[in-house]
């Protein structure tokens, strides 16, 4: 992307306490031999971002379902900003948690970009100025005005997949979930996705992103959540995470390649790997006694 | 050995400017593409290396509402000119959204639909799409619903039904999208054993994953506002994108090598190509 996206984030005043609160939820489908989701408990603060990682069928999905509220969970409490959302509607969670769908065309109704993204504000009684303001900035973050006017089935997989962020977006939500926002999409567009995730966070929202691009990951998270068969089996910082082979291979996962080339330089230091290149090229430079970058 | 693709000239300008698709122009573009070679297509959106791409095929401008100019010849045909069913004897292609390239209602259908288009015998239908559905993983595949594939399963369908057609030019854009990352590099191997098979094909792969083309590609082409201005080994045009900044985001391994050395014109690609670089160097 050519220019940064501008600040977009939650409307009105940051709320206290967690965005996300779950306590010991398990979820098991009508008819399901096992569960879909066990036990799992997180608790995700404002400006945070979560990432959640694991083999497809791991539960990933299921759980941004719950969070936002489109699933209800069969036991346990899941709070989103102090709201009990199995006490509430799923429109009144839309207000708050907002999930981006892994397949845009899950989620695409109308028949120009424009309207879509009129959607979702108008559905929830929000003004018409107000409704044309926050059009204008949704599309304004995602680059979009140029395909305002356009059917959304005549755009490209990665503005389709722009246009469900953006769609989102214009309900201001506190807690932001993308399903898989790298796949499927012009890996050469993939820079967006990062600059959103941070300025959504950095403006005081929440993120629960779930992918298995772990460059994303490392380029995003605060905290990543491993899945396998719906149980969180590990729970750290991306860098003790991108530095654990074993762990990654038995989630189906592979390091992205500046961790590769760090592991194959041995330099991961105490079980963390680097995450920037900065922090590779200072570490080779330490090492071979190279003098620093002037 | 003539070319299997020759570009002389090659211009491409939208009417309104631009293309929803977020193909971009191409500002006079001149290449030969051989048999044998395995061509990786980078640039950023809209620098024209899709364009490229749907020239060969046809789809710029047949389908859309640009105007070519200058000389395209694929195989000796001209995409423009030639009727779809003659260019299908030729080229094959696959793009970033298996889901628009699904026409049929089993897998095995959709394998043999271009065949039987061009009037190939039952037997020999068979025996390719069987052969084309095992490369690509999707044996036992058959009597599904294509509709009803994940989008990986959805995106090596589409390759089946591209190398089914045993084409002289593959053309893939973006067809590592859906994929994680063992599955990526099946289709890369799908793509060299195509070029490099009894009957060498000329393989090009646009792709946005650059890391993944630097280990493969035998030639890069980088592409930047409608013109080609890298063309040689992943090596040297991908230092050359690391040094100026152009073009998208050079492999770490590159990128890493450029800010360890001021000076060389040629720079590893892959983690493995780094680690003996650095030997050569400590």
């Amino acid at each position: 992307m050519a220019r940064g996206p501008r600040v977009i984030g939650p409307a009105g005043d940051v709320a206290e306490g967690p965005t996300l609160a779950m306590r010991d939820v398990s979820l098991r489908y009508a008819g399901a031999a096992s569960t879909a989701i066990e036990d799992v408990s997180l608790v995700a603060q404002p400006g945070q971002v979560i990432a959640v990682v694991g083999r497809s069928g791991s539960g990933k999905s299921t759980l941004a379902r719950l969070v936002t509220g489109q699933l209800r969970p069969t036991r346990g409490v899941i709070h989103v900003c102090g709201l009990d959302t199995t006490a509430v509607t799923p429109t009144v969670v839309a207000g708050r948690a907002g999930l981006v769908f892994q397949n845009p065309d899950h989620q695409l109704f109308a028949r120009s970009v424009a309207d879509e993204l009129r959607l979702g504000p108008q559905h929830a009684g929000v003004s018409g100025p107000e409704t044309d303001d926050r059009v204008r900035e949704a599309a304004s973050a995602l680059q979009l005005e140029d395909v305002l006017g356009a059917h959304p089935a005549m755009l490209s997989m990665g503005l389709r997949k722009r246009v469900a962020v953006a769609a989102v977006l214009t309900m201001r939500p506190r807690l932001l979930v993308i399903d898989e926002p790298t796949t499927g999409r012009d890996a050469r567009e993939a820079g967006w996705v990062a600059d959103v995730v941070r300025t959504f966070a950095a403006s005081g929202g929440t993120v629960v992103v779930v992918s298995h691009d772990l460059a994303l990951v490392a380029n995003t998270a605060n905290l990543v959540l491993v899945l396998a068969a719906g149980r969180v089996t590990a729970s750290e910082s991306p860098g003790v995470i991108l530095a654990d082979e074993a762990l990654l291979a038995a989630a189906g996962l592979e390091p992205p390649p500046l961790v590769r080339l760090a592991l194959a330089l041995d330099l991961g230091t105490g079980g963390t790997a680097p995450l920037t290149i900065d922090e590779v090229e200072r570490a080779l430079r330490a090492r071979l006694g190279w003098r620093p970058q002037p | 050995m003539p070319a299997l693709v020759t570009i002389r000239d090659l211009v491409v300008r939208w009417p309104d400017g631009t293309d929803t698709f977020g193909r971009g122009p191409l500002r006079g573009v001149t290449l030969e593409i051989g048999a044998g070679e395995l061509v990786g297509v980078i640039g950023l959106p809209g620098s024209g290396a899709s364009t490229l791409a749907a020239c060969l095929s046809g789809i710029v401008p047949r389908l859309t509402h640009a105007d070519r100019e200058g000389v395209v010849a694929v195989a000796g045909r001209d995409p423009e000119v030639v009727g779809v069913a003659d260019m299908a004897r030729v080229v094959a292609t696959v793009l970033d959204d298996p889901e628009a390239q699904v026409t049929q209602r089993t897998v095995l259908d959709e394998v043999a639909f271009g065949l039987e288009n061009l009037g190939y015998p039952v037997r020999e239908i068979e025996a390719r799409a069987a052969d084309a559905l095992t490369r690509v993983g999707l044996s036992g595949f058959e009597d599904r619903d294509p509709l009803t594939l994940s989008g990986g399963e959805q995106q090596r369908l589409a390759i089946a039904c591209a190398i089914a057609m045993r084409p002289r030019v593959l053309v893939m854009d973006e067809p590592t999208a859906n994929l994680d990352p063992p599955a990526a590099r099946a289709v890369l191997a799908l793509a060299r054993e195509a070029a490099t098979g009894p009957d060498p094909a000329a393989a090009i792969v646009v792709s946005g994953d650059v890391e993944l083309l630097a280990g493969w590609a035998t030639r890069m082409l980088l592409f930047d506002d409608g013109r080609l201005i890298g063309d040689g080994s992943p090596e040297v045009v991908l230092a050359a994108c690391a040094r100026a900044g152009v073009g998208p985001p050079a492999p770490v391994a590159t990128e890493l090598a450029a800010r360890l050395d001021a000076a060389g014109d040629t720079l590893p690609v892959t983690v493995k190509g780094f680690v003996a670089w650095l030997a050569d160097r400590a």
